[in-house]
């Protein structure tokens, strides 16, 4: 949305709805016409203001797709993508999925292997400083207002957020998925996954693991672990 | 940037018809309106930046129904039908 084109649009429209009411009760036809004309340029700004996409969206949009086919590669030839556990290590700043619980400690960004145990982590250090650049935890916010706030305004994400906090696990749902973002889950490692704990995770302030994640009827919902 | 170069130049192209139309006595309301809308086509056709950037498909079919509606009524009248 625009809402340069939106303001000028419904500015423009009101102005020439005035003229026609004038025009018709002066019975000026030279008047209405022009007013009618004056109509289509307002609906059409107010057209391009409600439907407009920024065009470099468009180039990244295609660019996240590759890169997430090249990314669920890599996780098919690991043998991670079906059987899996995600954590957000906060302090190193990834995204980490392993077939086996790791120490945060041991993972370095990429593929690797500790002991037994192969991993793919993947840096997030952007993702979780750009969100809450503009708003800080520390301002006594409340873990739902904060999700509203970034996944629901700023970023169009879904529509609405619930969230359920236990002594252990927090469950956030997000309500009717927008169809933007829902294009950008069609692989099961898909930037949305990664972003949704990462920012989860930023707010509270450390490491979590996703213990739980399922679509259910348009409606994402994910339980984190605070470890 | 372009877009909105784009719709300042079809508002200035909307502004020049209308001063013709107005300069050669054009009084009838349905012309400046169907003239308008022929300028819409033309020239979200030519320039597609904007077409390319915003979803007109709704206003595209809003505006061919009123111009079909125009065209319509007055090819009755030329018939004498109405």
């Amino acid at each position: 949305m625009e809402y340069r084109y939106l303001v000028a649009g419904i500015n423009i429209a009101l102005i020439s709805i005035i003229f026609i009411v004038f025009s018709l009760l002066s019975s000026n036809n030279v008047v209405l016409g022009i007013s009618i004309s004056t109509l289509v340029l307002g609906s059409l700004l107010l057209t391009i203001g409600i439907t407009y996409t920024p065009p470099l969206r468009d180039l990244l949009r295609i660019y996240v797709s590759d890169a997430d086919l090249f990314i669920n590669k890599i996780f098919e030839d690991s043998g991670l993508v079906s059987n899996h556990r995600f954590k957000i290590c906060l302090d190193r700043g990834l995204a980490t999925f392993s077939n086996k619980n790791i120490d945060c400690r041991d993972i370095t960004p990429g593929l690797g292997v500790v002991g037994d145990t192969i991993y793919i982590s993947i840096p997030i250090k952007s993702l979780i400083t750009r969100t809450t650049s503009e708003l800080v935890p520390e301002s006594r916010t409340e873990l739902l207002d904060y999700l509203r706030e970034v996944l629901v305004g700023r970023y169009g994400v879904c529509k609405d957020i619930i969230v359920e906090e236990g002594d252990d696990e927090i469950s956030v749902e997000l309500i009717s998925i927008t169809r933007e973002a829902k294009s950008l889950m069609n692989t099961p490692i898909n930037s949305i996954r990664i972003a949704i704990p990462s920012i989860i995770s930023r707010f509270l302030g450390r490491s979590i693991e996703v213990v739980h994640e399922e679509f259910v009827r348009g409606n994402y919902i994910v339980r984190v672990r605070r470890v | 940037m372009y877009m909105d170069r784009d719709v300042l130049i079809y508002a200035l192209l909307l502004t020049m018809v209308m001063i013709a139309l107005v300069l050669v006595g054009e009084s009838r309301p349905d012309v400046y309106l169907s003239i308008t809308i022929l300028m819409y086509f033309i020239y979200t056709s030519i320039n597609y930046s904007i077409r390319s950037r915003a979803r007109l498909r709704i206003l595209d079919a809003i505006l061919l129904f009123v111009f079909l509606a125009i065209v319509t009524y007055r090819v009755l009248e030329v018939l004498r039908v109405i």
